[in-house]
């Protein structure tokens, strides 16, 4: 069995520098091997080839791959948080939560909430206040349909307060809260990349350290507790990483359904194991291939329309969740 | 190895008391009570999960109000009455769950945790078994292999909850010969809760009894009739 996981595990990181060199070279504009090169080593930003790669290329791959990573690995930590594979920060309103905030920041125009750190920050807050809710509910909902109600309702919820601040927002606020509500990975600069990747690093270290402690969660919370975990503490863990890694990307990409959701089942599918191991290092893997993957068919229609990575991660994405979902009644 | 004294359990109010009880290594001890009489919640009680309202619970002479969940974990192991297995979930990996509070950081097995593992697969017969998934296992062999789980746990007390519910009659009686087996050559104290009255009088097991007046304590009478009486309102 470790084995398969270790010939898999080969394979999918083989599959990431070739992913993520298609993702850096297609593109509108054809950019040279020299370019890539001296971007790095030599860079003069009067080159359009080298601005092109070290503002665009660059950050987008690196959101790409921190996107898509960030937001498998929380969904997988909600999915055995919830005894759910259908659980995710989406469903469960984790990212709505980091969405509303984000939005108080930037419709109620204060200064400092406009700034990096502060729509970080807001975002963070907002999905960790969320997460404490849905942990809340959980303690008392046994039905674990019921609780992704709760979750979907708290997103409806979110999303009429959003609605109502963008109404009596200004023009100006409207229109930048809603491009990054449409999610996307251009939004980031080479600069910020710096802190995104400190607090990715921080959620995936500290997912490594929950291990133990989620493979007995597959148990159940009595189970785990009675084989020596700590669970009162864990949940509140499981719910702090979650909240970093999803309000990292909510506050620098948006909301982008489905990769939390999608990605933790078809690395269980693929690795089929219970090991949180495996599956830890299959969802970092598998979800930076998923995004890049995404992010590769949105630069091939660049030239004609810009899609927003949502809407390509949710067509490929729900279907498959339907997928799932028959498969586990049949 | 289990020393009881004055002890009222329950939820909120005392849903049973026992004066005094001592239950000791290398025997089998079946709870024979009415439905809804405290057996599960005496069993949580014993596994730290439920704190006594009053009296005094002393598991190898320590009080279980001073003992943390890890150190618990090493003491006494609990089987649930069903185990529904889980995708993906490998004989092997879920016995292996039952060395988690001896593995460090990262959870990862070393060779005498897998020593450990296989050898509680050999003690219930299930060592053929360690790559089948445990979502494709009938209702008895999940049972088997939650108690090699236990065994795994290496535990000097191990609990079950009905562990015959779900389980025809020659399993129920394999089952019992079973625990009865590991617990004289292990020299463990085994504690289930059951109402399987017959097969337990008839293997011989220690009886613990809830009485109608909500008190646990021995039955050492032997009389089938006698037991019935005393728990159950017929």
């Amino acid at each position: 069995m470790e084995k398969r996981h270790r010939i898999l595990l080969i394979i999918a990181l083989v599959l990431l520098p070739v992913l993520a060199y298609l993702h850096l070279t297609i593109g509108q504009i054809q950019l040279s091997s020299a370019d890539f090169y001296n971007a790095i080593f030599n860079y003069n930003d009067r080159e359009t080839g080298q601005l092109l790669v070290r503002e665009f290329r660059f950050p987008r791959l690196i959101m790409a791959i921190v996107a898509g990573s960030s937001l498998a690995v929380a969904g997988m930590l909600m999915q055995t948080l919830f005894k759910n594979p259908l659980a995710g920060p989406y469903v469960l309103g984790i990212n709505s939560g980091a969405s509303l905030a984000v939005a108080t920041g930037m419709l109620t125009g204060f200064n400092f909430l406009q700034t990096d750190l502060g729509i970080v920050s807001l975002a963070l807050i907002g999905a960790f206040v969320f997460g404490l809710v849905i942990l809340l509910f959980s303690s008392f909902l046994r039905n674990s349909v019921s609780l992704l109600l709760v979750g979907i309702m708290i997103g409806s919820f979110t999303s009429a307060i959003t609605a109502l601040m963008q109404s009596i927002s200004s023009a100006e606020t409207l229109k930048s809260f809603t491009m990054w509500g449409m999610g996307s990975l251009q939004q980031v600069e080479l600069d910020q990349t710096g802190l995104i990747l400190i607090i990715y690093l921080i959620g995936i270290v500290l997912s490594f350290l929950l291990i133990k402690a989620l493979n007995t969660l597959v148990l159940g919370e009595d189970a785990a507790q009675l084989l020596g975990i700590n669970t009162k503490t864990i949940r509140i863990l499981i719910v702090s990483v979650t909240a970093l890694l999803a309000g990292l990307i909510t506050a620098y990409c948006g909301p982008i359904a489905f990769v939390g959701l999608a990605i933790p089942n078809l690395s269980r599918i693929i690795f089929r194991t219970q090991d949180h191991l495996w599956l830890l290092l299959a969802n970092i893997l598998l979800g930076a291939h998923f995004m890049l993957f995404c992010d590769i068919l949105i630069q091939q229609f660049e030239h004609i329309l810009l899609i927003p990575i949502n809407v390509i991660t949710s067509i490929i994405g729900a279907p498959f969740i339907l997928f799932v979902i028959v498969k586990r009644m049949v | 190895m289990i020393e009881i004294k004055h002890l009222h359990i329950g939820y909120s109010s005392s849903l049973l008391s026992i004066d005094e009880l001592n239950l000791q290594a290398g025997k089998v001890y079946a709870l024979i009570g009415a439905n809804g009489k405290g057996k599960t919640t005496f069993l949580k009680t014993l596994n730290g999960l439920l704190k006594p309202l009053s009296g005094q619970l002393f598991i190898n002479q320590k009080s279980i109000l001073q003992m943390n969940q890890e150190e618990l974990s090493r003491t006494i192991s609990f089987v649930s009455s069903k185990f529904d297995g889980i995708e993906h979930l490998t004989v092997f990996n879920y016995v292996a769950l039952g060395r988690i509070p001896y593995l460090g950081l990262f959870g990862r097995l070393l060779t005498a945790d897998q020593h450990a593992v296989t050898s509680a697969l050999k003690l219930v017969g299930f060592e053929h078994f360690s790559d089948r998934l445990t979502n494709e296992l009938s209702d008895g062999e999940r049972q088997m292999i939650s108690i090699a789980r236990a065994l795994a746990q290496e535990t000097p007390i191990i609990t079950l909850d009905e562990p015959t519910a779900f389980l025809d009659y020659a399993n129920r009686k394999k089952l019992l010969s079973i625990l009865k087996e590991i617990a004289r050559t292990t020299n463990k104290c085994v504690v289930i809760s059951s109402h399987d009255i017959e097969l337990c009088l008839s293997e011989e097991v220690q009886i613990l009894q809830i009485n109608k007046q909500n008190k646990l304590c021995e039955f050492t009478n032997g009389k089938l009739k006698d037991l019935i009486n005393n728990c159950f309102e017929v």
